[in-house]
């Protein structure tokens, strides 16, 4: 007789998305189960020890504005702190940290086991657990899951994170062995039990390259890159950082390694046929970009070390699944790498995931009820990617529980939404990754201003606790009065907060005129600041968001027949009936519907809602 | 709200008699629909077919006792106009007819189409893009041929094409650009501020090209020209007067008293228009080529040689049509004389009287000048022709050479006229002046009629000008004017360190607009802002 144990909410997997989902879950109030197969790789970073960058690190503020764990224990755990992209404007700007990958998994852990209401749990999970429902849609409803040694953990939502568990298979030149990660056995079961239930998955491909010994590099022949002298933190929370920052070293590849790769090419397994699946075009392995980018005679490698108590140190740009003496051979010619020792071999992984086109908005997939599924699983990359939509699932199955709607952000409220709005809508085709140019409203969608648009979210759904919300506050309150003065002070005959528009306009001009605002903290005049050079551009964008709320507004039943729309193109109705759009807004944005496809459907629509009134 | 899904009919031929008649069906009961209403010759039964057919037969019209001939065409869903089912039937133009067809095929269970419904439904069924959609309009629309030519060749993709390249140069502009944004990391620059300045500068240059390309009247803001033409003392100034509502061009019974031109601005109910009072003309030998350019604005001599087919074309017509009239009155001989003359393809002809001896004859050469300069430059011509007059060869050789969309005939002085007989005959007897204007200054008859007739004409003209379908040249305007304002703001945007995103928002911002155009873009009133102009059957 299994043993049995009850839950709200039970998440599979431990790693960025199951931390923050659990975390998430357990704040709204569910009692909730974060189930992991070791509980020492808790928010493991698999690859890169580094949070943030451009896109990721408005992620990153976007998932702490809403109460999430990545940027508080990035703060608490950076080694070096630096902005990205600072000789752009600030919309482009990208907090990235690099982090002592163990005292990030200590923080986190300690997160988590501090959390009220939620219980770790060192357990392998081998099967979902789901009853039939007797309703058309959806088909099953999820109960479950059970664990490798006879016990089940009962519970109405399940929050799937498996990441790059399911059925990993590693590759290392023409070795390939199953495992979820280096060192770490894959799983198999879950896998079936999806497939079982109907659902449609896919492989893909990534990988990682080797790790050194610090102590053996020759770092007088590369180039020192620090920190950022005043670190800006991650998380609203954090006042400031002060923590003694490492160096970063850069160096080069050259033409001699490019030339090794390429006469080794018939033994990297991307190359032979062994991996078959789609890697991220955006972060290649090396000998992938030896091949596409041939005319290029060096590419940038950076030397990151993973923390303050060992000597390892990360190879940032070397991703390789080439044979072992080839990586050694390799090292061998790159300038400061020459004495290099390897302590792990870079390898790639092939796993299984859950095309997102069969999710909801919420992030609930449309098969099994109360059966959620965030991070890697899904088709991304990253961890501040499978953070984000970890706390958006996990904050969704509690929500479901209590009966209350879904938290969906919108495209123009957060790059949270354009991520997941992409995943559900559009499908991936290769390891999707976070960039600013998905972002139509990315002048709106700043890291500075995370918390004004997405904390009174969360404080109204009860994902915020009260410290934060007095922070932001304070903070809301401030840029409004000081708003409100540059309104009706005048220079030259303009109001300030327009003479701040004007092209290399600063703060400094407004302390010029106002010298009362002197002590301003920094960040209520960096949004001032900001506020102001995007104001026209995000005023004329506002017709187009309106634009979208009208056909969001536009709702598409679950159940609609696409079959019963004849004139609809058969790529339209094909399309239409495997997405399920839930609004005319997500329908135009799948691809390849034409404006004509919308109107179709929208005549449709709206010549049904007569027949129902 | 427009509805898809059931089976519409309309008659597809213009309205009024013709020898061929057009009722066009579309939707899921076709063949229901002609099951009841089409007879096979060969009797054979109407059934689904995997590829376009046609077959001959008789209409069966309920309540008539013939069955009139009929050729049937029928195309398979997908393989149609509308994506449908769908059908023609081509019979007898008799419009009574065409109407029992529609019934019966409504009795049958169709039902009949509103505007533009089977465009629509070309539209929507992904057969042609939106701005072929509106060229549908125009081809529908057209007045003229150049209008045909235009529309046929939006219709063809003319338009689309090169607004699609300037939509790609941006977008190929634009993914470089985000591309130094988003990877912050490489030590690759991926576009160096030169080249973003070059490629703005072109994207600048092909934007100019394109409303270059769509140049009409109405954009530049100019009021249109309308010059009032005609042989001395036809009652120009008069009209001009009349027209204009005071005494501003002197007026007397001595011919040749304008000899200066005038200009006054009229507005037709919204058109603005500047009329043109000019000296009349008098033709020496040596003046004749003036004539004859002034006769056609735009052409020069060698363009007139090559377009002698069509007036003769036009003279073989009038004679026809004096031939097939009643009793040819008055001036018969003269006419036929000049039709003789004309048809041998030469100059035209010249005045009886030359010249006017008490005028100096400088002054006399000075304003034919310019009078063949203000003809030249004329949008709409206003040509007078004196009713209590027999008409003059001279008169008879401008009303051939006249072009329909760009000229009035105005036969002036009617309140002199009824004591001439002559008069009431000449309209009849000249089919060109059958659609003439006729009026009078003193009495203020048809000036009403010569404003709209000149409203509409200054109207069709505007249209002729641009090279696009009108109502696509009114959104690409309005595209291409926000488009070429962002990338006026991206360039000096670019001359600025760090303001990539601005300049990538502006892009984006150009390519939505043109994208708008291009109806790459959703939005809600699409379907109303072109399909409610349609008329029934297209």
């Amino acid at each position: 007789m299994a043993t049995c144990y009850e839950f709200d909410v039970v998440v599979v997997g431990a790693g960025h998305a199951g931390t923050e989902a659990a975390l998430a879950a357990a704040r709204l109030g569910a009692k909730t189960a974060l189930l992991t197969a070791n509980l020492d790789t808790i928010a493991q970073m698999s690859c890169n020890p580094a949070i943030g960058g451009v896109a990721k690190g408005q992620l990153v503020r976007e998932i702490d504005a809403l109460g999430g764990a990545m940027g508080r224990a990035i703060d608490r755990t950076g080694i070096q702190f630096r902005m990205l992209n600072r000789s752009k404007g600030p919309a482009m700007h990208g907090p990235r940290a690099q982090a002592d990958k163990r005292a990030y998994h200590y923080e986190i852990r300690r997160m988590v086991e501090e959390q009220p209401n939620l219980s770790l749990r060192q357990e392998t999970v081998e099967d979902l657990l789901v009853e039939r429902q007797c309703s058309q849609h959806p088909p099953f409803r999820a109960v479950g899951v059970r664990v490798l040694g006879d016990a089940v953990y009962r519970c109405r939502a399940v929050v799937l994170c498996a990441g790059t568990f399911m059925r990993g298979l590693l590759h290392v030149g023409d070795v390939s062995f199953p495992g979820g990660r280096m060192g770490e056995p894959a799983v198999a079961g879950l896998s079936r039990s999806l497939e079982q239930l109907g659902f449609e998955l896919a492989r893909f491909k990534t990988g990682t390259p080797a790790r050194l010994n610090g102590r053996t590099l020759r770092y007088e022949q590369m180039t020192v890159q620090h920190g950022d002298p005043h670190p800006q933190p991650f998380s609203f929370l954090t006042e400031r950082i002060d923590c003694q920052q490492l160096p970063c070293w850069i160096t080069y590849t050259n033409p001699q390694v490019h030339e090794l790769i390429r006469a080794n090419l018939h033994r990297a397994p991307m190359y032979t046929g062994q991996i078959r699946s789609t890697g991220p075009r955006y972060c290649p392995s090396i000998e992938t970009k030896v091949v596409r980018f041939a005319d290029r005679t060096r590419h940038q490698l950076f030397l990151e070390p993973e923390g303050r108590n060992t000597h390892e140190v990360y190879i940032n740009g070397l991703s390789t699944s080439l044979p072992r003496d080839v990586q050694d051979a390799m090292l061998r010619l790159i300038p400061g790498l020459e004495q290099a020792e390897v302590l792990r071999y870079g390898y790639a992984i092939e796993y299984d995931y859950l095309p997102p086109h069969q999710l909801r908005p919420s992030l609930e997939t449309k098969l099994v009820e109360g059966h959620f599924a965030a991070g890697q699983i899904n088709g991304t990359t990253g961890y501040e990617e499978a953070a984000g939509q970890g706390l958006i699932a996990g904050a969704n199955a509690a929500l479901k529980l209590l009966g209350k709607d879904p938290l969906v952000l919108r495209r123009d409220q957060a790059y949270l939404g354009v991520m997941i709005d992409d995943l559900v809508t559009r499908g991936v085709d290769e390891p999707y990754r976070m960039f600013t140019s998905r972002a139509e409203y990315r002048l709106l969608l700043r890291h500075d201003n995370a918390d004004r648009r997405l904390t009174p979210i969360g404080r109204q759904l009860g994902l915020v606790d009260d410290q934060r919300w007095q922070r932001f506050e304070t903070k809301d309150a401030a840029i409004r009065r000081i708003s409100a003065l540059l309104d009706t002070v005048r220079w030259q005959g303009e109001p300030l907060s327009k003479v701040l528009r004007r092209p290399g306009a600063s703060w400094n001009d407004v302390l010029a005129l106002l010298p009362e605002l002197a002590d301003t903290p920094a960040e209520v005049a960096e949004q001032i600041v900001c506020d102001a050079r995007y104001a026209g551009y995000i005023g004329r964008q506002e017709a187009e968001i309106a634009r979208q709320q009208r056909l969001a507004a536009r709702r598409i039943p679950p159940d609609f027949q696409y079959d019963l729309v004849p004139h609809l193109r058969a790529e339209a109705r094909e399309k239409f009936s495997r997405i399920r759009p839930v609004d005319l807004a997500q329908a135009g944005r799948i691809s390849g519907i034409t404006p004509a496809d919308l109107a179709v459907l929208a005549l449709h629509l709206e010549g049904r809602q007569p027949a129902r009134q | 709200m427009y509805r898809l899904e059931d089976t519409i009919a309309a008659i597809a031929s213009p309205p009024g008699g013709a020898a061929r008649g057009i009722v066009r069906l579309s939707g899921p009961d076709v063949l229901q629909c002609l099951r009841q209403t089409f007879v096979r010759a060969d009797c054979l039964p109407l059934s689904a077919a995997q590829h376009p057919s046609a077959a001959a037969g008789w209409l069966r019209i309920s309540g008539w006792h013939s069955a009139p001939p009929c050729y049937l065409y029928l195309w398979p869903p997908g393989r149609s106009y509308t994506g449908q089912h769908a059908a023609e039937l081509h019979t007898l133009g008799s419009p009574p007819l065409l109407e029992a067809a529609v019934r019966t095929l409504c009795d049958a269970g169709a039902r009949p189409a509103g505007p533009g419904e089977f465009t629509l439904r070309a539209f929507l069924a992904g057969r042609i893009e939106l701005t072929q959609a509106e060229a549908v309009l125009g081809v529908v629309d057209a007045a003229n041929r150049r209008q045909l030519e235009v529309a046929l060749r939006q219709l063809a993709g003319g338009l689309a094409d090169p607004l699609r390249r300037l939509r790609q140069t941006l977008l190929d502009l634009l993914v470089h650009l985000e591309a130094s944004l988003d990877f912050a990391e490489e030590d690759i620059e991926i576009i160096v501020p030169e080249q973003l300045r070059r490629e703005l500068a072109a994207a600048a240059q092909q934007i100019d090209s394109i409303a270059q390309q769509m140049r009409s009247r109405a954009q530049t803001g100019g009021a249109l020209r309308a010059v009032l033409t005609g042989r001395p003392n036809a009652g120009k100034s008069s009209l001009f007067n009349a027209l204009v509502g005071h005494q501003a061009a002197i007026v007397s019974a001595q011919p040749g008293t304008t000899r200066d031109y005038l200009t006054a601005e009229l507005t037709l109910d919204g058109v603005r228009c500047q009329l043109v009072d000019t000296a009349g003309w008098i033709s020496t030998p040596e003046q004749a080529d003036g004539v004859q350019s002034a006769g056609g604005p735009q052409t020069d001599q060698a363009d007139v040689d090559d377009k002698q087919p069509q007036p003769e074309l036009s003279v073989a017509n009038t004679t026809q049509s004096v031939g097939s009239t009643a009793p040819p009155a008055g001036n018969t001989t003269l006419r036929f004389g000049i039709t003789t003359a004309f048809c041998l393809g030469s100059a035209p002809p010249n005045m009886q009287s030359g010249t006017y001896p008490d005028i100096h004859p400088d002054i006399q050469q000075a304003a034919q000048r310019q009078t063949a300069d203000q003809l030249r430059m004329a949008d709409v011509r206003i040509l007078c022709i004196d009713a209590t007059r027999p008409l003059e060869p001279w008169d008879a050789w401008q009303i051939a050479q006249a072009q329909p969309d760009k000229c009035i005939v105005v036969l002036t002085k009617r309140d002199l006229a009824p004591s001439v007989p002559s008069s009431q005959n000449l309209a009849s007897s000249v089919p060109a002046l059958q659609n003439a204007v006729v009026t009078s200054a003193v009495t203020g008859y048809g000036l009403d009629e010569l404003r709209r007739t000149l409203r509409e004409t200054a109207l069709r003209a505007l249209q002729t000008e641009a090279e696009v379908v009108s109502s696509t040249a009114l959104r690409c305007r309005h595209a291409l004017q926000t488009a070429a304002a962002c990338v006026r703001r991206a360039q000096e945007l670019g001359s600025q360190a760090g303001c990539e995103e601005l300049i990538a928002a502006e892009l984006r911002e150009a390519i939505d607009q043109l994208g708008t155009v291009l109806g790459a873009v959703y939005t809600e009133d699409l379907l109303d802002r072109i399909f409610s102009r349609f008329c029934i059957g297209k």
